[in-house]
């Protein structure tokens, strides 16, 4: 009774061990400090944006543009921390320093948060769909980067500080592995100890019922859509320094990865249950099954069948236990 | 009588987690027999039911129809057998028709064109199923044209018309009025000619005596008793259901203190006309009417949820105005809802995050939230208005219909409010428990909150308030206090403008 109650509450995780376990078994070189480092690497930034993807999910609403806010981010910060602007459609006779690197930290943050208030606040004052506005920010924001990158690839991250957000470690792991854990900390007591966190929930699992309790619903669903555009840029500047290059196709299909992690990790995508620890077990999960399928030499395109019967999966799996809640 | 039952149920187990919901419990039902089930909040009826239905596994226990065992383990296990049950907050679909309602996934096609709907057919089928039940329901109506008492009889008339043999209605009358019972009381003795047989579960004893067969009592799990009709009391059922006498509240004097609230000129176009009322310090005022009368409208109006224009609201002598909830709380003005769970309750948290959702806004500014302060706030409230549950941090959904319905009243007393309005403070709640809920709001008064209530029933209006106010088609048609409260005034002017209304 007790494990079965275990067992259910941490089925992502006890999915993940099964997995690991196999894979460290019958998958060639997965269990090696190498691989699993990569692992981490590659679900350390997307899962940045998974973190906050999680909150506007859980107050019962889908962010679409996120992915296009990692592009977007990407090129602005790529293009202020780069010498050689005539690349880009940018003109401004900026020198490579100090306030370029405020520029190239602060403007994508601005942007993220910007795309994130315009969404929040078509979506709480019309309490439109949240799938159809953000996927109309998808495309603008998309179209915003791709005019700001001129077309082009941008390469070379330049300055040194910049690059260490993507290049430092600590302990052979890469220091925004850390970051990662920690981001996905801070978001889990936003929700878990907050008033905000509580609001979250509440709007969720019953928007009328938050109406009639006097939760300022507006404000919570802006500032989830802000949250989660946040993210997106945190994840873009990470992005950059370590591929140390960024163009207007940098994150396509991101939202749909984030989402995939989210649902995996049981957050409810229609609102009031779900949590980011989840979304980060999530997000390693499902990192560790594309690992595993690209050393198992599987072609790419079997990658993306994968995916979907993976979100099958979570998606059959929250509708039972909602029918077992009701 | 005995070989001829339709149903037995035998032994019947279920325990959730540590909590024993139902220790082995018999019941029976005979053919075109209503069968009541009452018992306190808790008790385990609805369980019962839901066992029935299919909804839950049983740990233990048997099941027969007609002497043969079966399995129920899904609800089409019922269904096949003819089991159905209306749900006191049914899912339908309010844009369609009423027919389109009934026949929900059993749509007629045309002969040959299995994709193409034959909806006169359709609506003959329908007219016919509502025929039987002599319903006066158009069946081409839109679904949300209708009552929700309405809406209720057309949920029935879904499950006649598939093979029905067990209706099932669990708390089905707990938020109409009079007249919209006595209309659900025609449709079962209908339901009765046709030999069907109806499991009753209602807190309404008067109702339960007068339509029921035959009525099993449960307590704590366990069948104390099933008396045919007209061999027991009032009084010795509810002793056996609540294991002790009835304490009656006491009801608290009369007393008007100052004016802390007012409403000048409330109207919402085609509902309330220029409704007016002042409401004083320790004062329990009663709005009430028939549905349709625009008490529930002005009501909602009032607290911003309803558009509505109000030439002047005055809150403690200042002018104020409320176009949110959040205004209202604001102004220490806490409000219980019509509807529990489209309303009310957030699924999905817990029992404690329910609670404390009104005093969450009243540490909105502090950010952190102090866990240790939640838990000891929530269970006081929660133990002050005695709610019957495993411990806090279980899911809300675990609580009984009833049970719920008293975490709702302590997440209001969690603030502290200056004004409490009430919709139905006792929906769904058992006899015993009425009168405690009963005494907490004369409690309240008596510390000087202010309350403005209503109820579907009127003799719970007239027994709480100091004042009532009797409105009818939108207007303030009479304002009775101290000992003018009765029920048999109330129902004389709202009889009397019906009548005059039926004439002019
Ligand atoms: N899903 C559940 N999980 C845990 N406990 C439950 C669940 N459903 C019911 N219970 C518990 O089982 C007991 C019986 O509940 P039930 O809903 O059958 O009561 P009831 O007689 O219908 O009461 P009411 O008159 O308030 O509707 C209660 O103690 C309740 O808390
Ligand atoms: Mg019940």
């Amino acid at each position: 009774m007790k494990l079965q109650n275990l067992l259910r509450r941490e089925a992502i995780l006890a999915v993940f061990i099964v997995l690991f376990v196999i894979c460290s078994f019958f998958v060639p070189s997965f269990f090696t400090a190498r691989n699993l480092i990569n692992i981490l690497k590659q679900s350390a930034i997307i899962g940045l944006v998974v973190a906050g993807l999680t909150i506007t999910v859980i107050a019962g609403n889908v962010d679409l543009s996120v992915g296009s806010v990692v592009s977007f981010a990407a090129v602005i910060a790529l293009t202020y921390t780069h010498a050689d602007l005539s690349q880009t459609n940018i003109s401004m006779t900026a020198q490579e320093g100090r306030p370029l690197l405020a520029l190239a930290f602060s403007l994508p943050f601005l942007m993220g948060a910007a795309v994130g208030l315009i969404n929040g606040l078509i979506i709480s004052r019309f309490q439109a769909n949240s799938v159809i506005i953000t996927l109309g920010a998808l495309s603008a924001v998309r179209g915003g980067a791709l005019l700001v990158a001129g077309g082009k690839v941008i390469y070379g991250v330049k300055n040194p500080v910049f690059a260490a957000l993507g290049q430092a470690q600590l302990f052979t792991i890469p220091v925004y592995v850390f970051i990662f854990v920690a981001a996905c900390i801070v978001l889990e007591l936003l929700l878990r100890r907050t008033s905000f966190g509580r609001y979250v929930y509440l709007i969720g699992a019953n928007l009328k019922a938050a109406i009639i309790a006097g939760v300022p619903v507006a404000r919570v669903q802006i500032l989830t859509f802000v949250i989660s555009g946040l993210m997106a840029a945190f994840a873009a500047l990470i992005l950059v320094a370590r591929l140390n290059t960024a163009s207007g196709l940098i994150g396509n299909g991101w939202e749909f990865d984030a989402v995939t992690a989210v649902v995996i990790g049981g957050t409810s995508l229609l609102g009031g249950r779900g949590s980011v620890i989840k979304s980060f077990q999530g997000a390693i999960l499902v990192t560790m099954i594309i690992n595993a399928m690209v050393l198992l030499n599987i072609p790419s395109s079997y990658q993306y069948v994968a995916k979907a019967l993976i979100i099958l999966t979570a998606v059959l799996i929250d509708i039972r236990t909602r029918r077992e809640a009701a | 009588m005995a070989g001829e039952a339709l149903l037995r149920m035998r032994e019947v187990r279920k325990t959730f987690g540590g909590t024993v919901a139902l220790s082995g419990v018999d019941f029976d039902l005979n053919p075109g027999e209503v069968h009541a089930i009452i018992g306190e909040n808790g008790a385990g009826k609805s369980t019962l039911m839901k066992i029935l239905c299919g909804v839950y596994p049983m740990d233990g226990g048997s099941i027969l129809v007609e002497g043969e065992p079966v399995r129920i383990q899904l609800p089409k296990d019922a269904l096949a057998l003819g089991i159905n049950m209306i749900h006191q907050e049914f899912a339908n679909f309010s844009k369609l028709s009423v027919a389109e309602n009934v026949f929900v996934g059993r749509l007629p096609r045309k002969a040959g064109f299995p994709l193409a709907l034959d909806s006169r057919d359709l609506l003959l089928r329908t007219a016919e199923v509502l025929g039987r039940l002599r319903l006066p329901i158009d069946p081409g109506a839109r679904l949300d044209s209708l009552s929700v008492a309405q809406q209720q009889l057309v949920e029935v008339a879904k499950a006649l018309s598939a093979n029905l043999r067990i209706l099932i209605m669990d708390e089905a009358t707990s938020s109409l009025n009079l007249r919209e019972s006595e209309q659900l009381f025609a449709t079962i003795e209908a339901l009765k000619v046709e030999g069907i047989s109806v499991v009753y579960i209602s807190h309404r004893l008067k109702e339960v005596m007068d339509i029921a067969d035959r009525i099993t009592v449960l307590r704590d799990g366990a069948n104390v008793g099933t008396f045919p009709r007209g061999h027991i009391e009032e009084a010795a059922i509810i002793e056996a259901m609540l294991g002790r006498r009835l304490r009656a509240a006491v009801k608290k004097a009369a007393t008007r203190g100052p004016t802390v609230f007012s409403v000048t000129g409330l109207s919402i176009p085609g509902k309330v006309r220029n409704l007016s009322f002042e409401l004083h310090r320790g004062e329990i005022l009663g709005i009430t009417g028939l549905s349709g009368s625009g008490k529930e409208l002005a009501i909602r109006g009032l607290y911003g949820l309803w558009p509505s224009r109000i030439e002047r609201m005055e809150c403690n002598g200042e002018q104020v105005s409320i176009s949110h909830p959040s205004d209202g709380l604001s102004l220490g003005i806490t409000y219980l809802a019509e509807e529990r769970k489209n309303m009310s309750v957030f699924p999905q948290l817990t029992i404690r995050e329910n609670a404390s959702v009104l005093w969450m806004r009243s540490v909105w500014r502090r950010f952190v939230v102090s866990r240790r302060r939640e838990r000891e706030a929530s269970l006081q409230s929660l133990r002050r208005v005695n709610v019957k549950m495993a411990g806090a941090e279980s899911p809300v959904d675990s609580l009984s219909g009833g049970n719920q319905q008293k975490m709702l009243l302590a997440r209001l007393l969690m603030v502290q409010p200056e004004i409490v309005i009430l919709n139905d403070p006792t929906r769904g709640v058992d006899v015993g428990s009425k009168q405690e809920i009963y005494q907490i709001i004369y409690q309240l008064a008596r510390e000087g909150v202010s309350i403005i209530m209503t109820s579907s029933e009127i003799p719970e209006v007239t027994a709480l308030a100091d004042r009532v106010i009797v409105m009818s088609k939108g207007h303030k048609i009479a304002e009775l206090s101290d000992a003018e409260v009765t029920t048999d005034n109330v129902l004389a002017l709202v009889t009397q403008a019906a009548a005059a209304d039926e004439h002019g």
